[in-house]
């Protein structure tokens, strides 16, 4: 009787066994299913995801549209290529390091370019530039951008025009106080200038949690032409000579922001740029730094506007002595790109060209206000007002990462971000802040 | 405690523990009821509301990896407590070289620092396809949990009295139907330890999840993490998450600190 | 029976099964990455030997990770096994309330490894954080306690030390309930104080267990990996990288799984190594 309830339990047990396991991971049915990797609660693809579908019903291919955080975005996605798990057909890769890392798990988009945009020359004219180099990987195009973006500054207009604020600025520094400040020094001027504890009020904000010091620095640097690897050398740009001397008044420059001049508030060291737009809603901020074409709708919309007045924009003052022409750098461009794995190779490309049809574009940068590396289309989305002014100016003079042109990006980059958050924290002097990273760069590079 | 400053002595020290254990919970509770502002210095929030937890509740993604992490512990449990009792009563009861080798690989398996396969365990269940599905997560877990489950559960079989079964092996029983007819009754408060610690383990776990699930069965661990990593702190209602995951625990408390209690012990003293 | 009989395997099997393929195999594949220089961003996946066990233990990182470690380990296993020894001694002696005192007491077990971080995260954040609060309410100034490099890491720890008291308590106080009565019974007509009663009977006769908990929760803390990495990934810097974080960074941040491996068999060497003091020990005590 015993043995009878034992084989009955087991039987319930395989049976539960055989019904989990054959709940599918992907959904079936549809004829076509393509899986689409995102970066979750990224607010500029939020706008495209909601036209998906639209997609789904004129083509009859179901998009199965996978949000990862982004944290983790590049891990599972180089874990699930090298493992060959065909669990994604269509990747979203940014030039910070995945375009290096992905295009030998991914198929050439030539033949597709050709078929819809006439030659891959002609194609190529229809995006920025930099994107367009940045696509190319061993002759062959691995990718089609979506989304361009660039750090830039924001103010509060209501303060910079307050005329209180103009003549007490005027007489304390002997200057009109600039609108927006076009240098280092107006910078660092008006940032001390607005500074007040007391009143809970900071100069500049600047997100500096986890890896946002080294996109500021990144920024900076590339600004005043310091790459962070000389691609033809291979080696750290910054190491010695005129351009080290620069990097370590630069890396002096975010310490002195923090703990000489005190116009960061103090808990920047830990937030993120959502956390930063926070800060900037409660009113304690003059100016902030970040990447502000995700948030641009966000800061225009009247309940920002009502909390603390109209907002204005301009690209963050260039470094003395920088290459004219270029105001910052870090750049960033993503991209969408198939996996070689997948067996639906013409499903998924139906899907990249819907994926960047004029009108997708013009719904991201709508409804998050970042542009897309298409010329034309940004060219309409600068018109009608969906893009800040500053990102429209700072982006055709900026430069992508260097990092994302190497394969040692990702070691580097951990590297400068581990350097940077020492920095940050004052952990280390920039001196030898900026020596130690040529150093480990250097090592890495031997490698 | 007699005299004059044990009493209060006592008092002081029962309250400084109780501080301890408590004051964290208590903050996120306050916080997960908080309304529009919370505090900036000491002192309450200014209004306090259910809104949160509604917001929690409400939300697909919450109530999809709380019913992810409960099918996938459920799964472990089942897997780990049917394969672990046979082989702990084995453990228990064979004298030969072969079983105690086995049961030190056992222990040696139970000290495994997890880490060292992230990457393999990966790759494995890439192969047999298993990635992202309930199952899969829930082997994973198991891995983990069937060595401590061995420990515990040979330790309840070795208080098991021997006689019963020597009078059933002389009426010619199998060592199958010695285990369930004569001595799985008698382990029963075993049995029950054992698989709530491996609902626990499972429902707890946060490594192997991470590597193991891509979306469909994040589990509640790996999504509330991803909160505090996505910079997009919400405080409010990731606290109150916080207090909604401890649900299954607290429906088994009492359970839990008992069978615990015992569980512990043995796992450690008599292994 | 000195030989296992063919039922007995049989019963063994599925365990034994589940163990060789999902955690033997792995292991294997474990050692043999560590041995390659298997990185996705090189591309690379040539042998090469104990090179990435030398690049490991020759470099800073190595030495802070130790640094590191060491001190996780000792506030995290020290600090709640006094806490809970003291509490657990309490309970032995039955006060009022008691019971109620156990089961609040232990409430931390409800939580997972993520809600404990997101709540000390949250008590440890400026400016909506407790501690900042009273820090502030007794003149101490306000901290970004887990952006501090000489605060993130004891704040973390804190963190873990705070998750495992309740554990340690509830084996200890398992412990002292099982130890024999007539000792106590005999000091009592000898008419020792409570504190004598601690001092002379009880912990001695504790001693046993309090080691076993203790390694157990040295292990547990060595290897444990959730708390650091959800409250601040090993930063800043690597102000808080342990041996697991830095396991983890090295395979999933720099894509390096030669080295990772190598990370991840020195992990297994320390802890193999506390483990056979375990092993030692509980036949010490038997």
């Amino acid at each position: 009787m015993m043995k009878g309830i034992a084989t009955r339990a087991l039987v319930i047990l395989l049976g539960l066994v055989f019904l989990l396991t054959s709940i599918p991971a992907g959904s079936a049915g549809a004829p076509v299913t393509i899986t689409v990797t995102n970066r979750k609660g990224w607010r500029s693809t939020e706008g495209i995801k909601a036209n998906l579908p639209q997609f789904e019903k004129a083509t009859g291919i179901k998009v199965n549209w996978i949000d990862i955080p982004p944290g983790e975005l590049t891990a599972k996605t180089l874990a699930e290529l090298e493992a060959r798990t065909g669990a994604f057909d269509v990747i979203m890769a940014s030039v910070e390091f995945d375009l290096a890392a992905y295009y030998r798990y991914l198929i050439p988009l030539d033949e597709f370019i050709a078929k819809k945009w006439g030659s891959v020359a002609s194609f190529k004219r229809l995006i920025s530039p930099e994107a367009a180099r940045a696509i190319v990987w061993e002759g062959k195009v691995y990718y089609i951008p979506f989304h361009g973006n660039v750090q830039f500054l924001i103010y509060r207009k209501k303060l910079f025009e307050d005329p209180a604020e103009r003549s007490a600025f005027k007489q304390r520094f002997g200057y009109d106080l600039p609108t927006p400040p076009k240098t280092i020094k107006e910078l660092v001027d008006v940032a001390v200038f607005f500074t007040r504890p007391e009143k809970n009020l900071w100069g500049l904000g600047i997100p500096l949690g986890g890896k946002y010091p080294q996109h500021f620095l990144e920024h900076v640097m590339l600004g005043a032409g310091i790459d962070v690897v000389d691609l033809k050398t291979r080696k750290p740009d910054f190491a010695e000579g005129a351009k080290r001397d620069r990097a370590v008044e630069i890396a002096q420059f975010l310490f002195d922001l923090l703990y000489k001049y005190k116009v960061i508030p103090p808990g920047a060291k830990t937030m993120g740029h959502v956390e930063m737009r926070e800060i900037w809603k409660l009113g304690q901020l003059a100016m902030a730094f970040s990447w502000w074409g995700d948030h641009w709708d966000k800061l225009t919309s009247p309940e920002f506007v009502s909390a603390v007045g109209e907002v204005g924009s301009a690209p963050f003052p260039q470094w003395p002595g920088g290459p004219p022409g270029r105001s910052g750098g870090r750049m960033s461009i993503w991209t969408v790109g198939i996996v070689g794995t997948t067996k639906n190779k013409d499903a998924a490309w139906k899907f990249i060209e819907w994926l960047v049809s004029e009108e997708n574009l013009q719904t991201e940068a709508r409804t998050s206000g970042s542009a897309s590396h298409w010329i034309a289309v940004d060219k309409v989305s600068a018109e009608r007002g969906w893009l800040a002014k500053g990102l429209v100016e700072a982006l055709p003079k900026s430069v992508p990462p260097r990092l994302g042109f190497l394969k040692e990006g990702p070691e580097i980059v951990t590297a400068f971000i581990e350097e940077a958050q020492a920095l940050t924290v004052a952990s280390v002097s920039p001196k030898a802040m900026v020596d130690r990273l040529a150093k480990r760069i250097a090592e890495i590079l031997k490698k | 405690m007699k005299g004059g400053w044990g009493v209060p002595l006592v008092a002081l020290a029962i309250f400084l523990l109780l501080v301890w254990a408590l004051t964290p919970v208590v903050y996120a509770m306050l916080i997960s009821l908080a309304g529009f502002d919370l505090p900036t210095k000491l002192g309450l929030p200014n209004d306090l509301t259910f809104a949160n937890y509604l917001d929690a509740l409400t939300d697909r993604e919450v109530y999809r990896a709380m019913a992810n992490s409960l099918i996938i512990a459920v799964l472990a449990t089942a897997i780990s407590t049917f394969s672990s009792i046979p082989a702990s009563y084995v453990f228990s009861r064979s004298q030969s070289r072969v079983a105690s080798a086995l049961l030190l690989l056992f222990l040696f398996f139970r000290l495994f620092p997890w880490i060292a396969l992230a990457f393999p365990i990966f790759l494995v269940m890439a192969r047999f396809r298993l990635l992202d599905t309930y199952l899969g997560v829930s082997i994973g877990h198991t891995v983990w949990i069937i060595p401590t489950a061995i420990w515990y559960m040979k330790g309840f079989f070795d208080l098991v009295p021997k006689e019963l079964e020597e009078s059933a092996v002389l009426d010619g029983a199998t060592p199958f139907v010695l285990l369930t007819k004569v001595v799985l009754p008698l382990a029963i408060p075993g049995m029950v330890a054992v698989s709530l610690l491996a609902f626990f383990s499972s429902y707890t776990e946060y490594l192997y999840s991470l590597i193991l699930t891509r979306v469909h069965t994040v589990t509640l661990p790996v999504l509330m993490a991803g909160y505090l990593s996505e910079f997009k702190v919400e405080w409010r209602k990731i606290s109150a998450i916080s207090m909604l995951s401890t649900i299954p625990m607290l429906a088994f408390y009492s359970y839990l600190l008992s069978y615990m209690r015992r569980g512990l012990l043995y796992g450690v003293m008599k292994g | 029976m000195r030989r296992l009989t063919l039922d007995q395997a049989v019963l063994i099997a599925p365990a034994l099964a589940i163990m060789l393929v999902f955690f033997a195999y792995p292991i294997g594949l474990t050692v043999y990455f560590s041995l390659l220089d298997y990185s996705l961003m090189r591309r690379t996946k040539a042998f090469v030997g104990l090179a990435n066990y030398l690049h490991v233990l020759q470099s800073d990182l190595f030495v802070r990770t130790a640094t590191n470690t060491l001190v996780w380990v000792v506030i995290s296993t020290v600090l709640p096994l006094l806490i809970a020894l003291v509490a657990a001694l309490l309970t032995y002696f039955r006060f009022r309330g008691y019971r109620a005192f156990t089961a609040l007491f232990s409430l931390p077990i409800v939580f997972i490894p993520s809600s404990t971080a997101i709540l000390w995260a949250l008590m440890y954040s400026d400016p909506f954080g407790l501690v900042n609060h009273l820090c502030e309410a007794f003149g101490l100034g306000r901290r970004i306690w887990l952006a501090d490099p000489a605060t993130a890491l004891p704040a973390v720890s804190i963190a873990n030390a705070w998750y495992g008291t309740p554990f340690a308590y509830l084996m200890l106080l398992a412990g002292l309930e099982s130890l024999p009565l007539e000792p106590i019974e005999a000091s009592e007509v000898d008419g020792a104080s409570s504190l004598q009663k601690v001092r002379y009977i009880l912990l001695p006769m504790l001693w046993p267990i309090f080691t076993v908990v203790f390694l157990l929760r040295l292990i547990d803390t060595v290897r444990s990996f959730a708390l650091i990495w959800i409250m601040t990934q090993g930063g800043p810097g690597t102000a808080s990288l342990t041996l697991p974080v830095a396991t983890f960074k090295a395979s999933f941040l720099q894509y390096d799984y030669g080295l990772g491996s190598a990370w991840g068999i020195i992990n297994v060497i320390v802890v193999m190594g506390i483990s056979f003091a375990i092993v030692w020990r509980r036949r010490e005590v038997e």
